[in-house]
């Protein structure tokens, strides 16, 4: 075989298929669509075109740049000096030049062919505006840079330009009339320690979320831009562009040569400067009188030791006052024995180090933790079964059965308050209420509530710490929780635990069994605080969406509790009882200027929120009540605001979602399904269709193996009763067919989507339309039964919120209905099925099947055996 | 320690906004029966600036765009506002890719690569 082929040939110089012709700028000149120049333009122009077809090009152009610049290589280039700045590789800047020979560096630039000069830091922070930098003057690491836009006014130049690589004086060329260094390309900084710079990059993560809380008005571009910044080195530099840490920082930034040195200037940087912020608004909240007196004393103190050191007052004099502080503290701390010797021993070595020292800044803070920790303080619990309950139902309407578990859980703590205590799991949709359960549950015991989000958490470090040998370690953010709400008894969620995540940085679920089992947690061990910490007084909640993805061995700790969704009548309570008057409150109105009616409420439900919960329903709703609140503010309105259907549409916009979302009609070959979610419950829609001349069966829409496999036994069903159901077989034999169930956010592994793909292929078969006002769900087998399935609540509310009338449902589901409130049920028509037949029969319009099957005996021929348990699961 | 609106030191960017290490032309994929066209925008490019290479199942394309007009004696900028850069470009395909052929017309680089 030839190898050689065409871009081989056109990389020798042989023309090959280049078709950028040469001539096409002189002979073929005219073909360049430029009309003849008018007559007294002609020398004009015709100079012009000899300058740009001259051979003769400038000095400036053979100072071309053949092979990649890449570290090592040397290059001879202007040189501009930059004030108050410093550009990293990436960043795009826009400079403005103005004096003489940065002007000069700049024009030389721009008349090369790469557009490429070098930019240096000025050291010194004086500056008259005007006078030039000298060699001198400038750090000896500056960077490339290649000019991206440039455009001449008066008396100034403004460039846009963009940093490409990090560079090194080598050798001043000249300084007139503009400066000019040979400069060398440095590498890009290495990793030195890889445990090191990932230490250091988590915490720099935990920083960078800890700066987020406390800028609440940060542009929310920036906050995407960093967080989604994966690679460290582009992050520190993007941070040095983005961020003001000074110019001495940034410069040490672009000369660092490892990523560790590089890591720990950012890291110190980020941490003073959330340091600063939260010393102000402690501070600035003193006056509200918030702050414990020693606290306050304590930010006092650390802010006189910034203006000492500012003001260089006498270094060992702070260390002294610094130890003896903490030794003061060290003294009348509450801590265990244990604790106090390991305490006492670091601050004996604190001592002996000068405070330049890494290690001293270390162990400084490590001690500051320790002596915060609440090692042995509590809150009282009140433990008034009646009282709690009157909490819970002041704080959650209904939820019945919920509220009852609870109880009985508190009321075992009561009567042995040394038995552990119990751990919690509230599993449920979105927006149901199981955080604020927790949060009641917390009010009701008198305890302090702090929330730990496990969502996505893939380290176990970010549980137990990182351990004290890296510059910037933290304890885990259990620790953190109990340091923050200060006592070693407080309610603890843990929110989201089925997103844990899992890889070879270690499993955060193990580490949460031991946290979570009582006969290990009395001595949890933080990598960090490396001494044995007390959870066992800890009472922990968790919340998951799902049960499934919960490890079991963590699921066995736990007691679980379910929540569901609520109906639109539960809701429409829901925001009377609760939601309403606690937006009037938050907004400062009172019920006699406002009033949302109940027709209004439910329009609200219907057609601007879709979910299980009432989260959605809560937003809306306040921000129905801050438009009104607004208008009250300003003086628009005076008299009582009523709030009816049309009132709501004016204030909220058109309507996000329409509850008809049962369609009207089904084309032949479509079925309505339900389907269960995270988010509660779905109607979906299977199609079918005939493929004329193939054969077999085709499945799309991402369905997973069980799905696939109840997809094929539905189709051999209909095939081997085809005579049953009035299907000529040849058709079937003849055909191929192609089912889809519509993408979504629907997990399509589960099998309860069989009776609806059998009704689909039976419409398609048969030529006719399947009732649009009826949803199914179910299992099947190849021997035409129909089991029962799971998540029969989310379902049928999901079908009745979308306006379905009529739902087929297994037989063996039956007795769940009555979990299903009043008003659903009444709204809708069951159909409790065994056999394909049945669901056929119910779906149809007309009855197809030749056999009379009696619809609500759910009598079946008998012939097959009951179903043997371990089939009827779902989830 | 700088006084002032610290507060907003995190919050207001110092006008910098981050970009690709280099410039990056514009490129179009087109699957064909038995391989691939790509297309990129590459106007003014000449063709000793650019490489191409391929390994397995990878095409990595590298180059420079130089500005020929600024470097003349008696032709002054004003204002230049047309990238003149290295860029680099790395294209990777399903199968292995082997032959090619390359062609230029109106401003547009085309790359022929076959499936292996
Ligand atoms: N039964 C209820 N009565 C009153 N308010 C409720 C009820 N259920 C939920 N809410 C309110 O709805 C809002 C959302 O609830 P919450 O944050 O607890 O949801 P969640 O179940 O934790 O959801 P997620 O799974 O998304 O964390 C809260 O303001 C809560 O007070
Ligand atoms: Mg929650």
């Amino acid at each position: 075989m030839n190898k050689q082929t065409d871009f081989e040939l056109f990389a020798q110089g042989k023309e090959a298929n280049f078709v950028c012709k040469e001539e096409s700028r002189e002979e073929n000149a005219d073909s360049n669509y430029e009309d003849d120049p008018e007559e007294e333009h002609e020398d004009f122009v015709a100079e012009i075109r000899r300058l740009l077809n001259s051979d003769d090009e400038s000095e400036k152009s053979k100072n071309q740049q053949k092979e990649a610049i890449s570290a090592g290589k040397r290059l001879e280039l202007p040189v501009l000096p930059l004030r108050k700045t410093v550009i990293f590789p990436e960043a795009i800047v826009p400079l403005v030049v103005g004096r003489k020979k940065s002007k000069a560096a700049v024009e030389e630039a721009i008349g090369t062919e790469e557009k490429l000069l070098v930019g240096v830091t000025v050291k010194s922070e004086e500056d008259d505006g005007e006078s030039d930098a000298s060699t001198s003057d400038v750090y000896q690491v500056g960077i490339l840079i290649n000019i991206k836009k440039f455009l001449r006014s008066e008396d100034n130049i403004q460039l846009i330009v963009q940093g490409i690589e990090r560079v090194r004086i080598i050798e001043w060329v000249q300084e007139e009339p503009f400066l000019k260094a040979t400069v060398e390309v440095l590498p890009l900084p290495h990793v030195r320690e890889p445990e090191q710079v990932e230490a250091l990059k988590r915490n720099i993560n935990d920083l960078i979320r800890q700066a987020f809380d406390l800028i609440p008005n940060m542009p929310p571009e920036l906050r995407m831009n960093i967080l989604s910044t994966a690679d460290p080195l582009r992050l520190s530099y993007f941070l040095g562009s983005v961020l003001d840490f000074g110019k001495e920082q940034e410069q040490k930034m672009l000369e660092a040569e490892t990523l560790d040195d590089l890591l720990m200037i950012v890291h110190a940087a980020i941490a003073r400067e959330i340091e600063i912020l939260q010393i102000r608004m402690k501070i600035a909240s003193d006056t509200q009188s918030e702050i414990e007196k020693s606290q306050r004393e304590y930010f006092l103190r650390q802010q006189l030791k910034q203006i000492k050191k500012e003001l260089g007052e006498d270094e060992e004099s702070i260390e002294k006052a610094e130890v003896g502080e903490l030794r003061k503290k060290l003294e009348t701390a509450d801590l265990p024995e244990e604790v106090r010797l390991e305490a006492e021993r670091e601050l004996k070595r604190m001592e002996k180090l000068p405070n330049i020292s890494p290690d001293y800044h270390v162990i400084r803070t490590y001690l500051e933790y320790i002596l915060e920790l609440p090692w042995n303080k509590l809150t009282e619990d009140k433990l008034d079964l009646e009282e709690t309950r009157r909490i819970l139902d002041e704080d959650h309407y209904g939820l019945e059965d919920v509220k009852e578990r609870i109880l009985e859980f508190l009321a075992v703590v009561k009567l042995r308050p040394d038995s552990k205590s119990p751990i919690l799991c509230f599993v449920g949709p979105p927006g149901v209420g199981k955080t604020s359960l927790g949060m009641s549950i917390a009010r009701a015991l008198g305890r302090k509530f702090e929330r730990i989000s496990l969502g996505g958490m893939r380290d176990e470090a970010e549980l137990r710490g990182h351990r004290r040998t890296y510059v910037g370690s933290m304890p885990g953010r259990i620790i953190q929780a109990l340091r923050k709400c200060g006592v070693k008894n407080p309610v603890l969620i843990l929110d989201e635990i089925d997103k844990l995540g899992m890889d070879f940085r270690g499993d955060p679920a193990s580490a949460l069994l031991e946290i979570l089992d009582p006969a290990q947690n009395h001595s949890f061990r933080d990598n960090y605080i490396n001494l044995p910490f007390d959870l066992s007084k800890v009472f922990f909640i968790a919340t998951a969406n799902q049960l499934s993805p919960i490890p079991m061995p963590l699921r066995d700790r736990m007691e679980i509790i379910q929540l569901s969704g609520y109906s639109e009548a539960e809701k429409l309570n829901i925001a009377k009882k609760y939601l309403i008057p606690r937006q009037i409150k938050e907004n400062g109105l009172s019920v006699e200027q406002i009033e949302i009616t109940e027709d209004a409420i439910r329009f609200v439900i219907s057609s601007y929120t879709r979910e299980a919960g009432v989260r959605q329903l809560e937003r809306t709703i306040a921000k129905l009540v801050r438009k009104i609140a607004f208008r009250v503010a300003r003086g628009e309105v005076s008299e009582k605001q009523i709030i009816d259907i049309q009132k709501a549409k004016e204030l909220l916009g058109s309507p996000v979602f329409y509850s008809e979302e049962a369609r009207k009609e089904l084309p032949v070959g479509v079925a309505t399904g339900m389907a269960w979610t995270e988010a509660g419950g779905e109607i979906l829609f299977v199609e079918a269709a005939l493929l004329p001349g193939g054969n077999g069966l085709m499945l799309t829409g991402h369905l997973g193996e069980v799905m696939k496999e109840s997809a094929q036994a539905a189709r051999s069903y209909l095939w081997s009763h085809a005579k049953d159901f009035g299907i000529d077989p040849e058709l079937i034999k003849t055909n191929g067919v192609h089912l889809h169930v519509p993408a979504g956010a629907i997990p399509k592994d589960g099998p309860s989507a069989g009776v609806t793909m059998a009704t689909a292929l039976a419409s398609i078969y048969t030529g006719k339309k399947v009732r649009s006002d009826t949803a199914m769900t179910g299992e099947i087998t190849l021997s035409g039964q129909v089991l029962p399935i799971g998540g029969v609540k989310e379902k049928v509310l999901a079908a009745h919120r979308a306006g379905i009338k009529r739902v087929i449902l297994p037989k063996k589901n039956e007795s769940e209905l009555e979990n299903i409130p009043e008003d659903v049920r009444r709204g809708l028509e069951f159909v409790f099925v065994e056999r394909i037949d049945d669901v056929i029969k119910a779906a149809f319009q007309e009855n197809i099947t030749q056999k009379d099957i009696q619809q609500e005996s759910g009598k079946t021929d008998g012939v097959f055996a009951e179903v043997p348990s371990e089939f009827v699961a779902e989830k | 320690m700088k006084e002032g609106n610290i507060f907003f030191k995190f919050a207001v960017p110092k006008e910098v906004r981050f970009a690709a290490r280099s410039w990056d032309p514009a490129a179009d994929i087109y699957d064909a029966s038995d391989g691939w066209l790509i297309k990129i925008e590459l106007p003014g490019i000449s063709r000793d600036d650019f490489e191409i290479s391929i390994k397995d199942k990878k095409l990595y394309l590298s180059g420079v765009r130089r500005d020929k007009t600024s470097c003349r004696e008696g032709l002054v900028p004003r204002q230049v506002e047309i990238t003149y850069s290295r860029f680099e470009k790395t294209f990777f395909f399903p199968d292995e890719i082997e032959e090619s052929k390359v062609e230029y017309q109106d401003g547009f680089l085309y790359i022929y690569v076959k499936r292996h």
